[in-house]
């Protein structure tokens, strides 16, 4: 019997028998056991210690385990699910918006702030510095037509219009552009210093 | 008397119909392998408790995958593999918190199991030089044996040739009886 033949059974031994553990003989391994009892003793072995691995069986939960497997997996998967889902959903939607915003910045070029409130924002800053009683009389002297029911702390800001708040500003502070768009193109002075500029302090 | 179906025709008709909207489908995929994904992950994780959360998740993680499937491969091949990669990954996580190997966790436990000791020693002896066999080897030796695949079937899941999977076969048991001493 040459060595090497016997190598080569042995090295294919495991698989031809873990292949006919089906049924079946595997080709030629039958005559070459019978004739070599290295062999033999070897196929005997790997039956053997196969037969041992599968003795080892995995015990079988109880019904009542199985019943409930599904169940189990259904409430984890609508578990993962839903949360999954929301999350997506609200990335996506902050992502959208977003990405409108950043567009429709670059398409305008600047940001357009409505006649109104730009209006509001330069008189909010500027009475920020004056005392309130002084520009409340101000505002009531230029803008005599103002609601008188609404409290004097609200009238104007309630009923001026962007023309009114402009032609007060104007007469207030004439160095000033009147248009509020694009607000804070030149440095505002301080409001001390603005007032003692003005043509006639003596209104306030 | 009807013929039995193919096991692997129904299987890939459930997943036909799960990708078409039936929900229910997927439920009879868990029912139809439930227990060998159960029994795979118990032999390669070596108690009641991992085995239950890695077929649970490994089935998270069919549901998530299956409207990708395409069949090129048996489902039962499929899920196997997802089954070894969560297994895969389960230790990799294990090797920083716990003992990396089955033998070095202890005696196998299980629950449903209790005063049932006939050749308990035997079972755990091999049990253990099973765990001490390299990753391929152990992975190969689970599959044929006790999940009862074809060579060809371990090659696909293993992703490599035939001759690959016969050749760690093959060393998976020579170690086996080395470690054995039989």
């Amino acid at each position: 019997m040459a060595p090497r033949k016997c190598a080569e059974v042995q090295r294919e031994l495991a698989w031809l028998i873990a292949e006919a553990a089906g049924g079946g003989s595997p080709f030629g391994l039958s005559e070459h056991l019978l004739e070599c009892p290295r062999c033999a003793m070897e196929a005997q072995r790997l039956k053997a210690l196969l037969g041992s691995l599968s003795t080892g069986a995995v015990p079988d939960p109880p019904e009542a385990y199985w019943q409930a497997f599904l169940p189990r997996l259904r409430i984890k998967l609508a578990a993962q699910g839903m949360t999954g889902r929301v999350r997506t959903a609200w990335i996506w939607a902050f992502a959208g918006t977003a990405a409108c915003f950043f567009l429709a910045g670059l398409a305008v070029g600047k940001w357009e702030i409505p006649p109104e409130t730009g209006a509001r924002l330069r008189l909010e800053q500027m009475a920020e510095g004056i005392d309130p009683d002084s520009l409340q009389q101000a505002l009531d002297t230029l803008l005599p037509d103002s609601d008188p029911g609404t409290p004097p702390a609200r009238r104007n800001e309630a009923t001026a219009s962007a023309a009114d708040m402009t032609r007060a500003l104007e007469e207030v502070l004439p160095e000033h552009e009147a248009g509020f768009n694009g607000a804070m193109r030149e440095p505002t002075p301080a409001p001390a210093l603005r007032l003692a500029q003005s043509p006639d302090p003596g209104w306030v | 008397m009807t013929p039995t179906p193919d096991p692997n025709q129904r299987d890939l008709e459930l997943v036909r119909r799960f990708q078409a909207g039936e929900e229910g489908a997927f439920d009879q995929l868990v029912h139809a392998h439930r227990r060998d994904i159960y029994r795979l992950a118990y032999r390669l994780l070596g108690n009641h408790a991992d085995a239950d959360d890695m077929s649970q998740e490994a089935f998270l993680r069919i549901y998530r995958s299956l409207g990708r499937f395409r069949g090129e491969a048996s489902f039962r091949t499929w899920a196997t593999r997802i089954v070894l990669n969560l297994v895969t990954d389960r230790r990799r996580e294990l090797a920083t918190h716990r003992p990396t190997s089955l033998e070095e966790l202890g005696p196998a436990e299980h629950p449903f199991e209790a005063g049932k000791q006939d050749g308990i020693i035997q079972v755990e002896i091999l049990r253990r030089a099973v765990g001490r066999l390299p990753k391929r080897q152990r992975e190969t030796l689970i599959l044929r044996v006790f999940q009862e695949m074809k060579f060809h079937e371990i090659a696909a899941v293993m992703g490599c040739t035939v001759g690959t999977a016969k050749a760690n076969f093959f060393h998976a048991l020579r170690g086996l009886k080395q470690r054995v001493g039989s």
